[in-house]
């Protein structure tokens, strides 16, 4: 009896005191992509992307956005969360965008409730905006249903073909260690599409530089293992010739002591020739071309990382690489140190094909 | 002499292996990885290999000792120490378990209210976690080892399937150099990583428990094996996934690195693995309370439900009153220095004393 009695209002406890509130998928609107633009010294506006479902079968989302001025990205939210509809819940966020703006006064005060929160997942993109972040994400792109998707799939399948993985954990990763810098792509409104520009270079948390397109190829060249990649060559008699990287693989070698290191890369490249109008590919003009696309990557990366040396930023992560080679190692040293290494690029080409013609 | 358990409540020597896993490998898997890794930075996997080889050690000692007295603690003590003394050295032991139990009770508490349901009250999840912990000890020692090996073959798998996800991230360097640090680094990070494969002294309240208990020893070697692979591979894995900065901020290093896992049908698997990881809360604090509980019937000749039941209700309560994070951080690094002494000083202790009284009584 004693028993029965026990169970029983033990069963009424548990009933009664359920004290979680609860989040019903279809009563939520779930946050896709989020920005944040400068206002002034201490203040941030930002728009979040919450497409809306409405109740039906085969319903095409509608575009939603929440824009409000805050202090900080929960401040923000907090108003953002009084013009919506629905709860709005960042469970589902894919993309995390800055303006250039905002990344050059510091993005630290941002990306700690991505790195503390547990609804924020790690492999939330994300990118920082040429322009204003509330006219891309609230613009209606002509190719797709609603901006976030666009972006999301921008972001998520193509842009991953073109940087390094840009995702909150490399950020963070990158960001906290003291071996790297991070980087962050640079994308843009034009007219009516979403465009890569470039890479964004950080010291820190801030923004001090940028990486044209055509330079962030070669940066994710000699960063890490690449399957993609199209090159432009000048060929003799300004004739252009364009090859495609196939796979590409990429080491870097630490020499001398640790008073005096010296950092070489080398690369190694299997690729195609794609394009080679009025360029007759055989025997020697191939050994050529080889040679000419090596001698200008090499050129172009050795011209990128003066360009770091003097920002002294360290977005390929050398520090990483020395740090690993050297027992006993002075982090201090190394930061003054860093400006004056010297680095060596090298680069490996076999073309092993030239397309199905000639 | 206290009589030992029938026949038909003993299990069979290589479920200890389920029990050892059970006891060592719990919730540090989660939360681990940091304070190893302020001590000797990126050969804290080393440090793991160090702390494990000398819990074998430990387990070798503490199967001499209980072969030797061919029953539970509370009697090896009684013949070693008197009745008196030794009375107490076993209810310090039984106390000790029972603090981890509470240990692991409370954080297991904060993690669902840290990752899962910030609004979920302790007392609320402290009353189902009692009444399953309840349910299944009441059911006897076998009922645990069943739990042990039920959790077991739900949540190892998962663990290792999950490193998958990080292996595509992780960058070789940031293990090397290897042994950068000096000895006593290691030494100092060996300590902390001692804690979190602690768990098996339990063995000394259920070695009457199993059949031909002195075969079984080869069993708790594996056991302890195991729990100590695990640990490595989750070391090793966070340490290349990881700069050693992200490392030393993040509480719970393990549930971030689930948080990039990514099925089409499941957006965020930490929350799933923190639901399973229940039956690896709940395995470890059966059986320090069937062991603490087990104890005190041995030593006051209690009912074990009676105590049971007593035992909970304050386990309960004691977890409700850790309010936060810092409390229960406390309590920890309180557990992780007793369990320092009770492994690495008081165990080698009594292994030497039973051995030198031994002798002098052939002797004289």
């Amino acid at each position: 009896m004693i028993r029965y009695l026990f169970w029983s209002i033990f069963t009424l406890i548990l009933l009664f005191n359920y004290s979680i509130e609860t989040k019903i998928l279809e009563d939520i609107q779930h946050v896709s992509a989020i920005g944040y633009d400068y206002v002034d010294e201490d203040r941030i506006k930002g728009t979040a992307a919450a497409p809306f479902y409405p109740a039906g079968i085969d319903v095409q989302p509608l575009n939603a956005f929440f824009t409000a001025v805050g202090h900080t990205v929960l401040d923000i939210l907090q108003k953002q969360q009084m013009e919506s509809q629905r709860r709005l819940a960042t469970g589902r966020l894919q993309n995390f965008l800055i303006s250039k703006d905002l990344a050059k006064h510091g993005v630290a005060e941002l990306t700690d409730p991505l790195a503390r929160s547990t609804d924020i997942g790690r492999d939330v993109y994300m990118a920082v905006v040429d322009g204003s972040v509330e006219e891309l994400l609230t613009f209606k792109y002509p190719n797709a249903p609603t901006s976030a998707q666009y972006l999301s799939d921008f972001m998520e399948r193509n842009l991953k073909d073109i940087v390094p993985q840009p995702t909150v954990h490399a950020f963070l990763d990158q960001y906290g260690g003291f071996a790297q810098d991070p980087f962050l792509p640079i994308i843009g409104k034009k007219d009516d599409h979403i465009q890569y520009k470039g890479l964004a270079l950080f010291k820190d948390d801030l923004y001090v530089g940028e990486l044209s397109n055509k330079e962030s190829y070669v940066f994710k060249l000699f960063y890490e293992k690449t399957k993609t990649g199209t090159y432009e060559i000048r060929f003799k008699n300004k004739k252009y010739i364009a090859t495609e990287n196939i796979r590409s693989k990429v080491k870097y070698k630490v020499s001398g002591s640790q008073d005096n290191p010296r950092v070489s890369v080398h690369v190694s490249v299997i690729g195609e020739v794609k394009d080679a109008s009025s360029v007759l590919m055989k025997g020697n003009t191939m050994k050529e071309v080889e040679q000419e696309w090596s001698k200008e990557t090499t050129k172009r990366a050795e011209k990128m990382m003066r360009k770091f040396q003097e920002l002294k930023i360290d977005p390929l992560g050398i520090g990483e690489k020395v740090r690993s080679h050297f027992r006993n190692f002075d982090k201090e040293a190394w930061k003054d140190r860093y400006p004056t290494v010297p680095v060596e690029f090298y680069m490996k080409v076999r073309i092993v094909n030239t397309g199905i013609t000639e | 002499m206290l009589p030992l358990p029938p026949e038909s409540r003993k299990v069979s020597p290589f479920f200890v292996f389920y029990l050892i896993v059970a006891a060592q490998f719990g919730l540090g898997v989660f939360s681990f990885q940091r304070y190893i890794v302020k001590a000797v930075g990126n050969d804290a996997w080393i440090a793991v290999i160090i702390a494990g080889l000398s819990i074998h050690i430990v387990l070798w000692m503490i199967y001499q000792i209980l072969n030797k007295g061919t029953n539970d603690i509370t009697v090896i003590h009684k013949e070693l120490f008197g009745k008196g003394l030794g009375g107490l050295l076993s209810l310090a032991l039984i106390v000790y378990l029972l603090t981890l139990a509470v240990s692991v009770f409370r954080s297991y508490i904060e993690l669902i209210q840290v990752w899962i349901f910030p609004q979920l009250e302790t007392w609320y999840m402290a009353l189902i976690l009692s009444s399953l912990v309840y349910v299944y000890v009441i059911g006897g020692f076998r009922v645990v080892v069943g739990i042990c090996f039920l959790s077991f073959i739900l949540t190892t798998p998962i663990f290792f399937i999950m490193l998958e996800f990080p292996l595509r991230h992780v960058h070789f360097s940031h293990l090397l150099p290897i042994l950068d640090h000096t000895a006593v680094e290691f030494l100092s990070a060996s300590k902390k990583m001692a804690y979190s494969l602690t768990g098996f002294e339990t063995l000394f309240f259920f070695y009457p428990f199993i059949k031909n208990a002195p075969s079984s020893q080869k069993w708790v070697h594996y056991g302890a094996a195991f729990s100590t692979f695990s640990y490595l591979v989750i070391m090793i894995v966070s340490l290349m996934y990881f700069t050693k900065a992200q490392l030393l901020e993040s509480i719970w290093p393990t549930l971030t690195i689930w948080k990039i896992a990514d099925f089409p049908f499941l957006e965020r698997f930490e929350f799933m693995g923190l639901s399973l990881w229940l039956f690896n809360a709940l395995n470890s604090v059966c059986i320090f309370i069937w062991a603490g509980t087990r104890g005190l019937k041995q030593l006051f000749t209690v009912k074990q439900k009676h105590s049971l039941i007593f035992v909970i209700i304050m386990t309960a309560v004691v977890a409700v009153l850790l309010k936060n994070r810092e409390q229960i951080e406390q309590l920890n690094t309180v557990m992780g220095l007793v369990s320092l002494y009770v492994i690495y000083a008081y165990i080698p202790f009594l292994f030497f004393y039973q051995m030198i009284k031994s002798k002098m009584r052939r002797t004289s």
